[in-house]
């Protein structure tokens, strides 16, 4: 009777384990899940704030202001983005304006993404002064990445591992204003994978999460 | 405890329960009342041995304290600062100039963060040298070693966080590296850290790191070491673990921690304070320019001297362009490999002298750290050519494996006494004695030498020969397993002579 009554115990207590086993099982397999589900958190790329996901379309200097001798740093495509507009006297890759030697370029480093300086022809860096630009040029003060104005922003020498990307400007010859109208690829550092050159995923990473600037905030 | 069964045999988990006497002095009685209340009267920390009053012996404790003091300081930084890009700096100058002792928080808490991480590279070297991590403590290895990854992120971050021109710049270089990660790696991480792009995100994503993330992932890792540390103990002497030695000398013993460990913490803390505050008094910080794109681009943006080692290896010409994935890579691995230490040295033996191979390896690990450092911080962003960066680190290298070996030969030679010229020069004379293992161990270090100079080579500029680096590599790898069984089976002889 007594052994009967164990054996019982036994069957009621194996099947407790049973269903404590299962649910805990299936308790950490919901947590398991939605803690996957979270991935899609790290992985959504939230849009431009503050417009639509086209390049912005700004005015940004007349042609007759512009001094070969002193680059023009402005912010583009978006507020934390600065670029570098500059006359470089030659004809230049992807030139405007009446003698094809107006450009501008991607202020970010292509290495790690430092802030470079832009050169005159002859002119030197304030990390480097021993050094003199043969051409219009950018000096990258962290590890000497130098990029070539004349010719698309090519590396010249240094770490960089590809070109810095230009930006793409539009010429008014009526009036001599100069417009930045997008960016060529590739993508400017920092902003998705280092090196996409597809126009549409420039585009898209070019713009993620930053404020686009506008003639107000094109120089602030 | 008694004496018989050793001080590791059996540890008192807990002192007794003292009875709380009631006074009549009101004090007395409060204090008292306290003691019973919250349970104090029990002395739940482990006693400590008297090998381990010893400074050396304290090197993680002072860097949990300086860890209180800097989220002490740290607080009371919060209470002006500021975290958006407008204000981070103007709020970071109104401490200085303005709050009063401002300046004096703000120097402490800098210094502090540098006597954190120095204390944690010192506290890591001493553990290496003498072995720590050997069973039953691999754990506490692993765990400190991602503490000590953490203290480098507090630095890292908290370096952006008054948004001078040079941290700024700084910052984005090492953002700039996790973009080498496997792209969807480096993305998520990116994002996470730094956020899509926009310098507000990148500034409160680093603000929430050092306040929150990373002082709650050291606290919580502290905690489980320190649960560990009760487990285990302090490591005994290693030679005494080497020789099997499990009590110490006669009339040396344990000491509880209320009052005497207490006291003694308090002395060597309390002293390390004293310096920390008389150098911030006398060196105050001065702020850099404010962060803008136009300043930066000027600036020469070091970082600071804990990662000066990493530039200066960002630098070398070999690593231009896509070697950058070849430095970053070796980075990494040296790091895993230090953390997987205890399951990598196995050796019974913990004492540096029977451990050649790892005691060069660190060596040459703090040589090349403390001559990079140096380097960097004096040759900001110029590239360093391949040859100069080849010869520089293997020299060092060279330099510190012949040294090794000499010492080890000489520690070798049976001499009694204290080191004296004639004993060395019998120990330099010694290869001369031993010309054909001489020879044999000239022929790797030679080989070797080559090897590296080839496998940097093989890596430079944007061409990299990847058939050759492997290759110059594993004959690299090679050369260097045969000096380390040369050096061990040389030592291993003079042990036993």
């Amino acid at each position: 009777m007594a052994q009967a009554q164990e054996e019982s115990d036994k069957k009621v207590e194996g099947g407790r384990r049973n269903f404590l086993k299962l649910a805990l099982t299936l308790g950490a397999a919901a947590t398991a899940a939605s803690f996957i589900s979270m991935f899609r958190l790290l992985t959504y790329v939230p849009p431009p704030q503050g417009g639509p996901l086209a390049w912005p379309n700004v005015k940004i200097a007349n042609a007759s202001d512009l001094d070969p001798a002193s680059p023009l740093r402005f912010n583009y495509p978006l507020v934390d983005t600065p670029s570098i507009l500059l006359k470089v006297g030659a004809p230049a890759e992807n030139g405007i304006g009446p003698n094809s030697d107006i450009v501008a370029f991607s202020g970010i480093c292509q290495h790690l993404g430092c802030f470079y300086s832009a050169l005159p022809a002859g002119g030197s860096p304030q990390c480097n002064s021993g050094f003199k630009a043969a051409a219009p040029q950018g000096y990258c003060c962290c590890h000497g990445g130098q990029y070539d104005f004349v010719h698309g922003g090519a590396v010249i020498s240094g770490p960089p591992p590809r070109p810095v990307p230009q930006v793409i400007l539009r010429y008014d010859d009526s009036t001599g204003d100069i417009y930045a109208i997008g960016m060529g690829a590739p993508t400017i550092f920092g902003h998705g994978p280092p090196g996409t050159s597809d126009p549409n995923e420039v585009l898209k990473d070019d713009l993620q999460g930053g404020d686009l600037v506008t003639e107000a905030t094109l120089f602030s | 405890m008694t004496s018989k069964a050793g001080i590791w045999s059996r540890r008192p988990r807990c002192f007794p329960k003292r009875e709380i006497e009631l006074s009549e002095n009101p004090g007395r009685r409060l204090v008292n009342w306290v003691k019973k209340v919250s349970g104090l009267q029990t002395n739940v920390l482990r006693p400590v041995p008297e090998y381990s009053m010893n400074p050396f012996y304290w090197l993680g404790a002072l860097t949990a304290m300086v860890f209180a003091l800097q989220a002490f300081t740290g607080l009371l930084m919060l209470i002006y600062y500021v975290p958006t890009t407008d204000q981070a700096y103007s709020s970071t100058l109104f401490i200085i100039q303005n709050v009063p002792l401002g300046w004096l928080l703000e120097t402490v808490h800098l210094y502090g963060a540098y006597a954190m991480i120095l204390l944690a590279f010192l506290h890591m070297f001493r553990g290496y040298f003498i072995s720590v991590q050997k069973h039953p403590r691999e754990l506490m290895w692993v765990v400190g070693m991602v503490m000590g990854l953490l203290v480098l992120g507090m630095g890292l971050t908290g370096y952006l966080l008054p948004w001078t021109v040079v941290s700024k710049s700084a910052s984005d270089v090492s953002i700039g590296m996790l973009s080498f990660l496997p792209a969807q790696i480096g993305n998520i991480l990116t994002f996470l850290v730094a956020g899509a792009g926009s310098s507000a995100a990148e500034l409160t994503r680093f603000f929430d790191l050092h306040i929150i993330v990373l002082p709650a992932g050291i606290l919580s890792l502290l905690l489980l070491k320190m649960y560990m540390f009760e487990a285990h103990g302090p490591a005994k002497p290693p030679s005494w673990d080497d020789k099997g030695v499990t009590k110490g000398p006669a009339g040396s013993k344990d000491y509880p921690w209320w009052p005497s460990v207490y006291l003694y913490f308090a002395m060597i803390g309390g002293v390390f304070i004293a310096f920390l505050l008389v150098a911030s008094a006398l060196f105050p910080i001065s702020l850099p320019p404010e962060f803008s794109p136009a300043v930066a681009s000027n600036y020469v943006p070091q970082p600071d001297w804990y990662f000066l080692w990493m530039y200066q290896i960002l630098k070398f010409a070999p690593f231009e362009g896509n070697g950058i994935y070849y430095a970053l890579g070796s980075v990494t691995v040296l790091a895993a490999v230090i953390t997987l230490l205890p399951f990598i040295d196995r050796g019974k033996t913990r004492g540096p002298w029977s451990r050649p191979l790892y005691v060069t390896f660190g060596l040459v690990m703090v040589a090349e750290l403390v001559a990079l450092t140096v380097w960097g911080y004096l040759t900001p962003g110029e590239i360093i050519p391949t040859a100069l960066a080849a010869g520089v680190t293997g020299g060092i290298l060279v330099g510190v494996v012949v040294a090794t070996t000499l010492a080890y030969r000489l520690r070798g030679r049976k001499f009694s006494g204290r080191p004296t010229l004639g004993g060395a020069a019998r120990a330099l004379g010694l290869p001369f004695r031993h010309a054909g293992i001489t020879a044999v161990f000239l022929i790797p270090l030679v080989v070797g030498s080559v090897a590296m100079e080839t496998m940097v080579g093989s890596l430079s500029g944007g061409q990299a020969d990847l058939t050759a680096a492997a290759a110059s590599c594993a004959v690299l790898i090679a050369s260097f397993y045969g000096m380390a069984r040369m050096m061990r089976r040389l030592t291993l002889k003079r042990g036993r002579a």
